[in-house]
């Protein structure tokens, strides 16, 4: 089934150019330090802020790094926070949606209770504090950015479990006799996957979002680690002399969260016609 | 007043064209009930909604005319259209509750209704509101007034709806099967209010419902719609009497009606009960469908004593489900801060399944008749009392003692759409209470025989519910509840949301299996005249008390209780005077 | 009428007392913040030196409140936020509550003239795309949301500095002028910060609006009021809008809840003093008590405004307000 909804995706011009971008900004993330022409790390106080030459495709950077380099090296910090951050909270926050929408009373209650008392906190302020005070790096990253998005999560995941807990083949299940974790795998799950793989799909932009708002702040990613949001926040300091430098890594950022949120768009458009069909 | 010419309307397909109804041709005059009948799918909605001018935007008319007093409403441009809408012709939905906006008064909506086109003050058509309501005999019209549609009852919503529909005096009013979302009961209070209504206001009303029942209460004339063609055309007392089309034959003697049990019903094989529409994609425009029929055996003369009662009655063992003194009491809360009060939902409730027989346990919506299921199944617990099946009481087991008893159950729900897992394949459908009780291996061998059992063919096992049609979704149901050849199912209104051509196959199954398997049958229905068809004996129950037991036979001849009588009272009869044709082998267009 | 009015003061009693204890629960888990965090609180803010001398430790400590039991502190705690009294900040003793004082309303007014910005652009849009659904207009304002939805907040605003500021001239690229000051001066530094957030806010503003539109526009009642008569435009206006709010304006609230922390990627880019800017300050040195305090100001900022929106829910849709008998 996934292979259907993959093909139908292609057949849409702009999801099909969306996934080929995506899928461009993995394998670059795989190989992109094999890639790159240059070493990222290299400071040449020669070369400061210049623009596009034959030696450096993209210009330089304030210290005289390729900039080229440094972006296709930046990307893969970020793509693997963001994928980190939303399996994990993908997993949690399906389990606490689990447990809010099916599990005892009172279990739910408190579930739902924490989840809400979580969400009174923006994203960027609670990845600030958690970032403020644990030490940096691409693990701890993802789990502070993963933990923000729990409870979005458990909200989605607790709503539809609810909705499809009402509907008679859950009663069916359990009138056979199936215990709780066989009507959890076979029957709950399988019919909550589509909302929350749209929700999925719409983490992954938020989280690279977030990730590089944190970077951009000097927090989250630090140098000389390369990472978009930072070759951001610095660029706007020599906007006048060295425009270019600006403008690549916004170009490349904005382009993949935007792909990123076309496929979300796509999926959701394919899959939930289909569930109200059915 | 309302002339209908050839009309035909199509859907607009990728594939191009594809007509839907073809060709229909009536009228209806003033004061007249017609009603149009036909199975789902026939396109009597999708022609009600052409005669309005309300057709979704991927269907058009294409051909003939429709005319209300001599106005052409195809030649009509929009505007003058709406104007005609509410005004001169209304329209009666199906589900009152989701026809209403729920965000405003019922009041509102229907005073709305009268200022749309009447140039009259506020106050003046809140009273004339009231009056209305009044007349539908609504037992406070001004609180009705002031309610949102969420806090009134399925007939009370219908009869705001009905005012509104008859408050201009309209000359057409188009009624899209008005109860088929009501109970019995309230089924026949709306009818019996539209038509007495409608001797005051003189519209031409035309009734669309798939119940020939229905037809036979209220309606004048009567048209009968096949697949978007007309079959036929005739009084009401004309159609039942000498039915001249084969479909409307078969229509009428797939009824299971009160006072003619036979052993199985004949059915009408429907394209629309398989999966491929046989008319997609052929551009010739069919001017008459002919439906196959099933063989019918040779029906004797008089009704023919219960199949096997001899046999059955001889069988000595202990009845297989004893149930006494059941209870299930809910608390409720009216509001957040109200006090909570005591819900009986079932009180004191007590009967007998004897082995190999089937109990018809009949009653409304809110009796309490599905909790009753929910306690037998062990899905709910109950408060007192105790379940005595196969000799063990089910009331006080629990865990791995409680699975081993229930294997020996199974329960066919109502909602074919819902009720299977969309994500399973029927194959895992069927094998899942196998699976489930530890008995995987057997599946190899079991799923094949169950397909075959329920007639469905085995490229079925492959695919998933949402291919399936209703009737086709609840055989599968019904595969699944005996994979583990239990002795008792539960068949919960599992008929009740089908039509009644395919209930009556689905009826023949069940009765079949019933033979083929020893089964033993608790059937749940709201329909008497299905409960009758099936049941040895029948329970009444009502606010969660069964009012009456007996044998079949005994209630439907002299029932004692008054609910029991009112039951029976509402129930649209129907009487067939003719046996149903008596062919001896199927004959095909 | 009257009806109407208990019931919604049952409702409002009712979420009332649910975000007090909200706001309790915030509080005690904000108050855990100083011993949940890494690293000892004393040491870091004592910074540099790398051998602190016992009376330091000591008088670090007493300043911090460490140095009594547990218990006593969590009291003295509660009872200083019934006062609003959030403590000093340690570095210059000022009283933490004229920071948050002074940064507020700066935040406040930000969200405020963001999320209206939001609205502004954000429910007309969204209602043209659903009625006009299917056409290029559609298309392109659905395209449009879908952009300001995934274009970060600063390389916005960087596109707006460079458009507005730097190659036009209308407006100045950061600071903050006081009101009272000088009025105008303070709008014109108001107009691009509130753009830029408020134009990221207006795409999920107008996504939301469309689909609730289309979702009401497929009901059964909208068949019934044409069937009655009612004129598209009627319809619409008077019955889809009504229904439709409601998702709408719960989405609403939510962006302005979430606004009262998330301003601080504009704020560091305009320069502009809010609260968020506060904080993280505080957070990157370690100030305690401001970090406690401000995050407390904006739980609690965000729970109120969430109770906004329940009422306001409440009496949107009746369905709420009287439960079906």
């Amino acid at each position: 089934m996934s292979q259907r909804i993959l093909l139908q995706l292609c057949r849409r011009p702009v999801t099909c150019a969306s996934l080929v971008v995506v899928a461009l900004v993995v394998l670059v993330a795989i190989f992109g330090r094999e890639l790159a022409p240059c070493d990222p790390y290299l400071i040449d106080q020669s070369a400061v802020n210049q623009g596009s030459s034959a030696l450096h495709w993209l210009g330089t950077d304030e210290l005289g790094r390729d900039l080229l380099s440094r972006l296709l090296a930046g990307i893969r910090p970020t793509v693997l926070v963001s994928l980190g951050a939303t399996l994990f909270a993908a997993v949690f926050g399906t389990a606490l949606g689990l447990a809010g929408g099916y599990g005892p009373a009172p279990l739910a209650f408190f579930v739902m209770r924490g989840v809400d008392i979580l969400l009174c906190f923006p994203p960027i302020l609670l990845a600030l504090l958690a970032v403020g005070f644990w030490p940096s790096g691409i693990g701890s990253l993802a789990i502070v950015i993963g933990i923000v998005y729990v409870p979005h999560f458990a909200r989605v995941s607790q709503s539809a479990v609810a909705r499809v807990v009402q509907q008679e083949y859950v009663q069916a299940e359990l009138a056979m006799g199936a215990t709780w974790p066989r009507v959890v795998s076979v029957v709950v799950l399988p019919n909550v996957l589509s909302p929350l793989v749209v929700q999925a799909t719409l983490t992954v932009a938020e989280a690279i979002l977030l990730e590089s708002g944190l970077s951009f702040l000097g927090l989250g990613i630090v140098p000389p680690e390369p990472s978009w949001g930072q070759m951001i926040g610095t660029a706007q300091d020599y906007l006048s002399q060295h425009p270019m430098y600006l403008f690549w890594p916004s170009l490349c950022l904005a382009l993949t969260v935007l792909s990123v949120n076309l496929i979300g768009d796509g999926l959701r458009d394919l899959l939930d016609p289909r569930l109200s069909k059915s | 007043m309302l002339e209908v010419d050839n009309l035909c309307i199509a859907f607009e397909t990728k594939q191009g064209l594809r007509p839907t109804v073809k060709n229909m041709s009536f009228s209806v005059r003033p004061g007249e009930i017609v009603g149009l009948v036909g199975a789902s799918g026939s396109g009597k909605t999708l022609m009600s909604l052409g005669i309005m001018g309300l057709l979704p935007a991927n269907a058009k008319v294409t051909a003939g005319s429709v005319r209300i007093g001599g106005t052409d409403l195809l030649s009509l441009d929009a505007e003058s259209l709406r104007r005609m809408r509410g005004s001169r012709m209304s329209m009666v939905f199906q589900d009152p509750l989701s026809s209403l906006d729920p965000v405003f008064t019922c009041g509102d909506q229907i005073v709305d209704a009268i200022r749309l086109h009447e140039d009259v003050s506020r106050a003046e058509a809140y009273r004339r509101g009231v009056e209305l309501l009044r007349k539908e005999r609504i037992a406070d019209p001004v609180r009705c007034m002031k309610s949102y549609p969420h806090e009134l009852s399925g007939g009370q919503c219908q009869r705001v709806m009905i005012a509104m529909a008859v408050a201009c005096r309209p000359q057409v009013i188009i009624a899209d099967e008005p109860t088929t979302a009501l109970d019995v009961t309230v089924q026949k209070q709306v009818l019996d209010i539209l038509r007495d209504l409608n001797r005051e206001v003189g519209a031409a009303i035309l009734l669309i419902t798939h119940d020939l029942g229905v037809i036979y209460e209220v309606a004048d004339r009567v048209v009968v719609m096949y697949r978007g063609v007309k079959m036929e055309e005739a009084t009401t007392a004309e159609l039942f009497a000498a039915p001249k089309s084969d479909y409307t034959r078969a229509l009428i003697a797939a009824m299971p009606s009160l006072g003619e049990r036979r052993d199985r019903l004949p059915t009408v094989a429907s394209a629309l009960d398989t999966a491929d529409d046989e008319d997609a994609g052929s551009a010739a425009v069919h001017t008459e469908a002919r439906p196959r029929l099933y063989a019918v055996p040779a029906e004797p003369a008089e009704p023919e004593p219960r199949h096997d009662a001899a046999r059955r009655t001889a069988d000595t063992r202990s009845p297989l489900l004893s149930v006494r003194n059941l209870r299930k009491t809910y608390v409720v809360r009216d509001g957040a801060f109200s006090p909570s009060r005591a819900f009986r939902a079932v009180d004191d409730v007590s009967f007998d399944i004897p082995f190999r027989t089937t109990l018809g346990l009949v009653g409304e919506s809110g009796c309490g008749k599905s909790t009753l299921s929910r306690l037998i199944m062990r899905l709910t617990a109950c408060d007192s009392g105790s379940i005595v099946f196969n000799g063990q009481d089910l009331a006080g087991l629990s865990g791995p003692a409680l699975r081993q008893a229930r294997r020996d159950m199974a329960m066919v729900f109502q909602d074919p759409y819902g009720s299977l897992n969309p994500r399973q394949t029927v194959e895992e459908l069927i094998a899942e209470p196998l699976v489930v009780n530890g008995r995987a291996t057997e599946r190899a061998h079991v799923v094949p025989r169950m397909i075959d059992c329920v007639g469905l063919a085995r490229s079925a096992l492959g695919r998933y519910p949402h291919e399936f049609s209703g009737g086709q979704r609840q055989r599968i149901a019904i595969a699944r509840a005996l994979a583990l050849h239990p002795a008792l199912v539960i068949c919960d209104e599992a008929v009740s949301a089908l039509d009644v051509s395919v209930q009556a196959q689905v009826l023949n199954l069940l009765k079949d299996l019933q033979h083929e398997f020893d089964l033993t049958y608790l059937f749940i229905s709201h329909d008497l005249s299905v409960v009758e068809h099936v049941s040895d004996t029948i329970a009444v129950m009502q606010g969660g008390r069964i009012v009456e037991t007996g044998s079949a036979d005994a209630i439907f001849a002299a029932p004692t209780h008054d609910y029991t009588k009112t039951l029976l009272g509402a129930v649209p009869r129907a009487v067939r005077p003719i046996p149903p044709p008596p062919f001896t082998q199927a004959f095909q267009s | 009428m009257k009806g109407k009015l208990t019931s919604l003061s049952l409702l409002t009693a009712r979420k009332l007392f649910t975000a007090l204890v909200q706001l309790y629960v915030i509080a005690t888990l904000v108050f855990s913040l100083m011993y949940v965090m890494p690293g000892d609180p004393v040491r870091l803010l004592l910074g540099s030196d790398s051998n602190p001398s016992p009376e330091a430790i000591a008088a670090m400590r007493s300043k911090l409140g460490l140095d009594q039991p547990v218990l006593t502190q969590y009291a003295h705690w509660l009872r200083d936020m019934l006062h609003f009294d959030f403590g000093q900040s340690v570095f210059d003793g000022y009283p933490v509550i004229n920071y948050i004082r002074s940064g507020l309303p700066n935040t406040l007014e930000l969200a405020l003239a963001a999320i209206l910005v939001a609205i502004v652009i954000g429910v007309p849009l969204g209602i043209v795309s659903a009625l006009r659904r299917g056409t290029p207009i559609d298309a392109v304002s659905t395209s449009v949301s879908t952009v300001g939805m995934s274009v970060p907040v600063y390389i916005l605003g960087a596109l707006f500095v460079v458009l507005f500021s730097l190659h036009l001239h209308w407006l100045p690229s950061s600071g903050y002028m006081d009101f009272s000051r000088n009025p105008v001066e303070h709008f014109r530094r108001l107009v691009l910060p509130a753009f830029t957030l408020g134009f990221g806010l207006s795409a999920s503003i107008s996504r939301m609006t469309r689909s609730s539109m289309l979702d009401i526009l497929s009901r059964d009642f909208v068949r019934t009021l044409r069937a009655k008569g009612m004129s598209e435009r009627r319809i619409v206006w008077r019955h889809v809008l009504r229904n439709a709010a409601i998702p709408i304006v719960t989405i609403i609230g939510l962006q302005l809840g979430n606004l009262m922390g998330g301003t601080v990627l504009v704020e560091a880019m305009f320069n502009w003093p809010g609260l968020s800017t506060l904080l993280v300050d505080a957070v990157s040195k370690r100030n305690y008590p401001l970090v406690q305090g401000g995050i407390l100001t904006i739980a609690a900022l965000y729970i109120l405004i969430n109770l906004g929106v329940d009422l306001l829910y409440g009496l949107l849709d009746p369905r709420i307000r009287r439960k079906r008998t």
